[in-house]
């Protein structure tokens, strides 16, 4: 025990010396895993949101009113809304510590409840022991042994429906139980949704979950938190790709101080184990750091995807985190695996040195080639395994994503290969020896030099890929915008009463109205929305038609066709001029698909119907959103009008323009994630070339040493180093630019096909690869440049200790 | 809500309205005297006692309507808010409160019956009744104002009312200074009325609007026990006589003793004389439209000293209030002595 | 034998700071004649090779002069210096004498081809004569120590140096191979007419050179 303990001193002395390599190690792993467990906390954060919609009792049938930004809210708000005249009843739940068990406690109104799942009241007396001291408590049999005789409940009731350890009482019992007086957790919605005050719930902090939301919002926000792993997943194998070109680049002094130790008699297992355990320390410091690092990347980011989740999806996100410390154990884990994963085949070598001593650290051109064959092959496998499930993937989103995983992984490894042949090529163009050596010397570097060069082109292309995707969705986006936003005026009154009074006013200044409005529909089971239309010339000239039979709007009025959107004819595999069936009130109707519109952004399938039909099918809703349109000039005179006439709340009407930009707002956030996510990773991939360089600087040094020693000037020499990683950057970026290409087309085509159900038209902006190329090359200059502007002593010194020793 | 609970909620009312206390109430056993009893020595004072008496066990906001169209057809409104204590303690806020609130509300047309029931704990806002500035309100219905000038607001699934009230004449007391007795064993009730609201405004019956005008009844009592252990039921009329008279006469049946009557009269300048048994005769019809519930519907009343000899008879004979404890309750023409309009309340 | 001064050492100190006033190089002045050869001895540690990386202009002395073909070395700038290694000086040290990604070709011809006085035929004849020719195209860490020193040594007198300087070219190899390196060193320096510093501990080496000096306490010594 002793024995190890020294030698783990020992092996910790080699950082006192070079104490910015070990600086480097752990940063690398900090970073890596901060972005990787940054991602997982928000993901975590998210699903949390999407449990509390689901978390019921029993999954709920009707909607909730939640506060979006708090677990309990005021009581008061149930009177207040019940006096509006909005049925809501109240739930309260909780954790209760009992002894050493955690029980779900939940409060309920059995007076204002509507639904009947328990079921067991069947006389007043019973009723009044629910709501009355002592208040009895309904559990299931495992729960009353539990809570045997506690003092707490000396009335039990059993149902045996109930979860284990739920507790079931009167909301009283339960607010004082769970020290929430006052408090509410959520309130059960019964009428119609668009009878609740809009500005109500917004001064209130309220959102209203829509029924189907749990299990929906899944299925709705899957692609975006997978978008969001595969980021925090890349950052993590780039970090870790560093720690391993570290630690083996790190290996030179290790083995010395390793050879020596066993000279000294230690013996090889303990040298293991020593050797283990430092990998282990070092791993944990990087993932502590990072951990705590991920924690504050989440709090950056989480206004931004919570706003992004609130404006795309409809899902309330709170902006605060709420950690169980079972992340940060298992992130904490991972980034352990990682590490010992990583210097696996490093620890081998130690184990295998451990007697033997010799020089490892000179590459000799023929294994370099032996290896960046060797990568070549892996790369094509994976290439292949990609394809295989590119071919099967139709719509699976998991499948899309691999295929891209495969894709970009299998044509990184390419790489090595790609740049020894371009060396090779460029030096058959060469005649003087220097030239022919610095081409000898380049391919030197570019293995060293091969993995750090790998992580550029994986960061610089996704970085392509993604800015393509971003700028072609940007472009449609705003073209597309136009023509669904073709009405100069939006308004929304507070509440169906008032429609009668703005629509005669509006036709009164001379507006146009089209009423907007619609309600939540099961198409063959799936979430969807439908909606109805006036029919009006603005729909036909501007409605963002992909594809429309002929005289399909005449169809479609005439209630002969069904206008969907791209989602739902995607979901269901139709296209025009099929026969479609859809289960509305008045009946399955069979029509045929007259047009298809595009629908970008919305994550669920609608379809439109003319509003008498609508009319036929919901009577008994109303509208209170309307299109007007209006004569351009007059836009502001009738706003102003308007608000003076109607003293509503809030912005209840807009222009045009002011929807548009607030529409673009929404997508700038979504996408601004990714990009940040994208630069910070190109970031630790200039990282990963300065570590490098750093490490392998000394053994670097003694290969340069002859030439120096033969003449050439020190300046001349660390020019020539400095040009060759430059050239190897920069033969990486342009490998890296066409493998950026494709990814954007994968992206688009099937990855935001599968993950949102709408494809968009890809295009090109060449200044965008120009401003990446740059961003990137100066990060890579940086990088290259800093391990070489040593001190001239220091360097002379390295030189001449390369022949004074051994 | 759940009807398993409506009808636990509604027995709890007709308990304690009928002063039942079942033995497995765990409270009441421990404290069956403790309601607060009605004392003739209290004086009614307003508008304090326009608010509710949470010690009082029963109470009620009771409005009734007469109303027309502009085509002369009838219309019978009815809005009702019921409050029960569940226990003679002082009350909390909160929803530990121990006042439990129910709305009833009707509209009833010669074709038409429509109704709606509602239930609401005390405490939480749901429902209650305010003082200043009044107003009595489950959900959102409500009566409100000051009792000379207010509105009447309710809605159900296939009617809505939205209603002004206004009185310029004085509150009319019952029974001794508003005290009320209800059966020869003694029990009473605090009772006062404001039989004079004209009352105008629209009413939605299936998706159609009526503007309508006429006469409204607002019947105020609270008690802990209204009527004996002996007794079961009762009959009531409140009626509008043609020449802006009142008359309110009640009938508490007995299972084997014969029935108490009691009942106000009301002129037309507010003031009152109280009618005993023997002032009055209230006697059934023979009619061979009894509806389906054996419920006597037409009435004869005489009032000799009043010159009063009227026959009642219902608008709509299926005016049933089919909540969790069902009633009839109905507008009646009056015919006879004198014409007018009127409710008619039978508890079965 | 009125030979010239090709190098010329006056007093030169080396002292390194870290160690506070430890001296390496105390006050040494020493001529040497073109053409001639001369060992230098002492034991580990006694600064032999300061010595002689201060004369190859690659360490600078704490004070005094080195001139080399009456230019004062250490006057000029790091340049210039390159440019005497390159063209007039060769240093071969015990080992890292060769580049790793060039060739035993390559690396022969690479000083040489440097300073412009290639020959591939006297390059030729004489990786025949030291018995490389086979391994012309092998790289170095393909190569036997021996046959590393021999391609050291082919690189050295093919760039025709005036100064050949060695740092204990046979100190990593056994006996009869540094036999070997020991003869071809001084065949082919008088061939080429270099002058040649050796630094070795091995008194047998010493022997067959012209003059010997011995480095004792920083103090040079005939």
């Amino acid at each position: 025990m002793r024995l190890t303990v020294l030698t783990i001193f020992a092996l910790l002395s080699q950082w006192r010396k070079s104490p910015f390599q070990l600086v480097l190690m752990v940063l690398s792993l900090s970073i890596a895993s901060a972005l990787w467990s940054g991602v997982s906390i928000i993901n975590k954060q998210a699903r949390v949101s999407y449990d509390k919609a689901g978390s019921l009792f029993e999954r709920s049938k009707v909607p909730l009113i939640v506060s979006s930004e708090k677990n309990y809210f005021s009581d008061s708000l149930f009177g207040e809304l019940r006096t509006a005249g909005i049925l809501v009843s109240p739930l309260i739940s909780g954790s209760l510590r009992i002894a050493t068990r955690n029980y779900e406690v939940l409060g309920v109104d059995l007076v204002s409840q509507k639904s009947n799942y328990l079921g067991f009241l069947s006389n007043s007396n019973r009723f009044l022991e629910f709501i009355q001291p002592p208040y009895k408590i309904i559990v299931n049999d495992l729960t009353r042994k539990n809570l045997f005789q506690h003092s707490l409940f000396p009335e039990i009731e059993i149902n045996n429906s109930l979860a284990d350890d739920t507790i079931i009482m009167d909301i009283s019992a339960a607010q004082n139980l769970l020290n929430k007086k006052g408090l509410i957790s959520r309130l059960e919605l019964y009428s119609p949704e668009y009878d609740v005050n809009q500005s109500f719930l917004t001064k209130n902090s309220l959102t209203i979950l829509s029924s189907d939301s749990g299990e929906d919002f899944e299925k709705l926000t899957r692609s975006f938190h997978l978008n969001l792993s595969a980021f925090g997943f890349l950052s993590f194998v780039v970090g870790i790709f560093i720690f391993y070109s570290a630690i083996n680049l790190a290996f030179e002094q290790k083995r010395k101080i390793v050879h020596l130790l066993s000279v000294i008699g230690i013996s090889k297992s303990i040298i293991t184990v020593s050797i283990f355990t430092e990998l282990l320390l070092i791993g944990s410091i990087g993932g502590i750091l990072g951990s705590l690092l991920g924690y504050f990347l989440a709090l950056l980011l989480l206004p931004d995807v919570s706003g992004t989740l609130r404006g795309v999806f409809g899902v309330p996100m709170k902006s605060s985190i709420v950690l169980p410390w079972s992340l940060w154990l298992i992130n904490f884990i991972i980034v352990i695996c990682g590490v010992l994963a990583a210097s696996l085949s490093y620890q081998i070598k130690i184990h295998k040195a451990a007697l033997i001593s010799r020089n490892t650290h000179n590459v000799s051109v023929a294994s370099s080639q032996k290896s960046a064959r060797l990568l070549s092959y892996i790369g094509i496998l994976i290439l292949l395994v990609g394809f295989i499930f590119f071919y099967f993937f139709s719509q699976s989103l998991e499948l899309a994503f691999s295929f891209l995983g495969c894709f970009l992984i299998g044509f990184t490894l390419l790489l090595p290969m790609v740049l020894l042949n371009t060396i090779t090529f460029l030096s058959f163009f060469t005649r003087s020896i220097t030239a022919k050596w610095f081409f000898s010397e380049t391919k030197t570097q570019s293995h060293l030099l091969n993995i750090a060069l790998m992580a550029i082109v994986l960061a610089f292309s996704i970085n392509i890929g993604v800015s393509g995707m971003v700028n072609s969705f940007k472009d449609t986006f705003t073209s597309w915008l136009d023509q669904r936003l073709a009405a100069e005026i939006y308004l929304r009154v507070p509440s169906q009463k008032y429609s009668t009074n703005v629509l005669e006013f509006s036709e009164a200044n001379g507006g146009e109205v089209l009423p907007i409005y619609g309600t939540n529909l099961r198409v063959h089971d799936y979430p969807s929305t439908i909606y109805a239309f006036k029919p009006h010339a603005t729909y036909r000239k501007h409605w963002p038609l992909m594809q429309c039979l002929k005289s399909c709007w005449d169809d479609i009025e005439a209630n002969n066709g069904w206008l969907i959107n791209e989602q739902l004819a995607r979901k269901l595999n139709v296209e025009i001029g099929e026969n479609l069936v859809i289960n509305l009130p008045v009946g399955n109707l069979e029509k045929k698909v007259s047009a298809i519109y595009s629908d970008y952004g919305n994550p669920k399938m609608q379809l439109m119907v003319p509003i008498d039909f609508f009319i036929e099918n919901y009577p008994q809703l109303k509208p209170t959103t309307y299109a007007v349109r209006v004569n351009k000039k007059k836009i502001n005179s009738f706003i102003s009008a308007a608000k003076m006439q109607f003293p509503f709340d809030g912005s209840w009407i807009t222009d045009q323009n002011s929807v548009k930009i607030a529409s673009l707002e929404i997508f700038d956030k979504t996408f601004s994630i990714t990009n940040s996510l994208s630069i910070l990773t190109l970031i630790i991939a200039g990282l990963a070339v300065f570590s490098t360089l750093v490490t392998i600087g000394e053994a670097r040094r003694s290969q340069l040493a002859p030439a120096w020693a033969m003449g050439i000037t020190k300046l001349n020499l660390a020019c020539q180093e400095f040009l060759r990683s430059l050239i190897l950057a920069i033969v990486s970026i342009m490998f890296a630019i066409p493998l950026g290409v494709a990814i954007s087309f994968i992206l688009t085509k099937y990855v935001n096909v599968s993950a949102f159900g709408w494809e968009l038209p890809i295009s090109i902006h060449l200044n965008d690869w120009v401003k990446l190329s740059s961003i990137t090359i100066s990060i890579l200059t940086i990088s290259i440049l800093a391990p070489l502007l040593r001190n001239n002593i220091k360097t002379t010194q390295s030189f001449l200790r390369t022949f004074n020793n051994e | 809500m759940n009807n398993l609970i409506h009808v636990a909620v509604t027995i709890l009312f007709m308990a304690t309205a009928n002063g039942i206390q079942s033995k497995s109430l765990v409270y009441t056993n421990e404290y069956p005297d403790e309601f607060a009893r009605v004392d003739e020595d209290t004086k009614i004072v307003f508008p304090r006692d326009h608010g509710d008496h949470p010690k009082f066990r029963t109470e009620w906001w009771y409005i009734t309507a007469n109303v027309e169209d502009s085509k002369g057809n009838p219309f019978g409104i009815q809005w009702t808010l019921f409050r029960s204590a569940l226990s003679p303690e002082v009350s909390n806020d909160g929803w530990e409160s121990n006042q439990m609130w129910m709305g009833h509300s009707a509209v009833t047309t010669s074709t038409f019956h429509f109704f709606s029931e509602k239930f609401a704990r005390g405490g939480v806002g749901q429902a209650g009744v305010n003082i200043s500035p009044f107003k009595a309100w489950i959900d959102d219905w409500s009566f409100a104002g000051d009792w000379k000038d207010g509105s009447l607001k309710a809605s159900g699934d296939f009617f809505s009312y939205d209603l002004t009230l206004s009185s310029k004449k004085p509150i009319v007391l019952h029974g001794r200074n508003g005290v009320s007795q209800k059966s020869f064993e003694g029990t009473k009730s605090y009772y006062y009325s404001q039989p004079f609201f004209k009352i105008k405004g629209s009413v939605e019956i299936n998706g159609k609007t009526h503007e309508v005008s006429g006469n409204a009844w607002a019947d105020r009592e609270w008690s802990s026990q209204i009527i004996s252990d002996s007794q079961i039921g009762w009959n009531w009329l409140g009626l509008h006589l043609d020449d802006e008279s009142k008359i309110m006469i009640f009938e508490v049946k007995g299972d084997d003793t014969g029935s108490f009557f009691s009942g106000t009269r009301i002129y037309p300048d507010g003031g009152s004389k109280a009618l005993k048994a023997k002032d009055f005769t209230l006697r059934p019809i023979n009619s061979s439209d009894l509806g389906n519930k054996n419920v006597q519907l037409h009435w004869e009343i005489i009032v000799p000293s009043e010159k009063i000899a009227i026959t009642i008879s219902p608008i709509n004979p299926k005016a049933y209030m089919e909540t969790s404890i069902p009633y009839w309750e109905g507008p009646v023409i009056l015919q006879g002595s004198h014409s007018g309009t009127g409710y008619l309340e039978i508890t079965m | 034998m009125n030979l010239r001064n090709i190098l010329t050492v006056k007093d030169l100190s080396k002292r390194y700071s870290k160690t506070g006033s430890e001296i390496t190089l105390d006050c040494i002045n020493l001529n040497v004649s073109q053409g001639s050869t001369i060992a230098l001895t002492g034991e580990s540690g006694s600064g032999k090779s300061t010595f002689l990386n201060i004369m190859a202009g690659l360490e600078p002395p704490s004070s005094g002069e080195v001139f080399f073909n009456g230019v004062s070395l250490w006057k000029i700038t790091e340049a210039e210096r390159c440019k005497f290694r390159r063209s007039e000086l060769s240093i071969i040290f015990q080992n890292f004498n060769l580049i790793n990604s060039l060739t035993v070709w390559e690396n022969i011809s690479f000083q040489a081809k440097l300073s412009g006085k290639w020959s591939a035929s006297f390059a030729e004849h004489l990786l025949n004569r030291t018995g490389l020719t086979k391994i012309r195209n092998s790289y170095p860490d393909q190569i036997s120590g021996g046959e590393q020193q021999r391609a050291a040594i082919l690189r050295s007198i093919i760039a025709k140096p005036q100064l050949l300087l060695a740092d204990e070219p046979t100190g990593n190899l056994d006996d009869q191979n540094s036999d070997v390196i020991i003869d071809l060193l001084l065949k082919l320096v008088s061939e080429v007419g270099s002058t040649l510093i050796v630094a070795t501990h091995s008194q047998s080496f010493a022997s067959k050179l012209d003059q010997t000096f011995s480095l004792k306490s920083g103090k040079l010594k005939s």
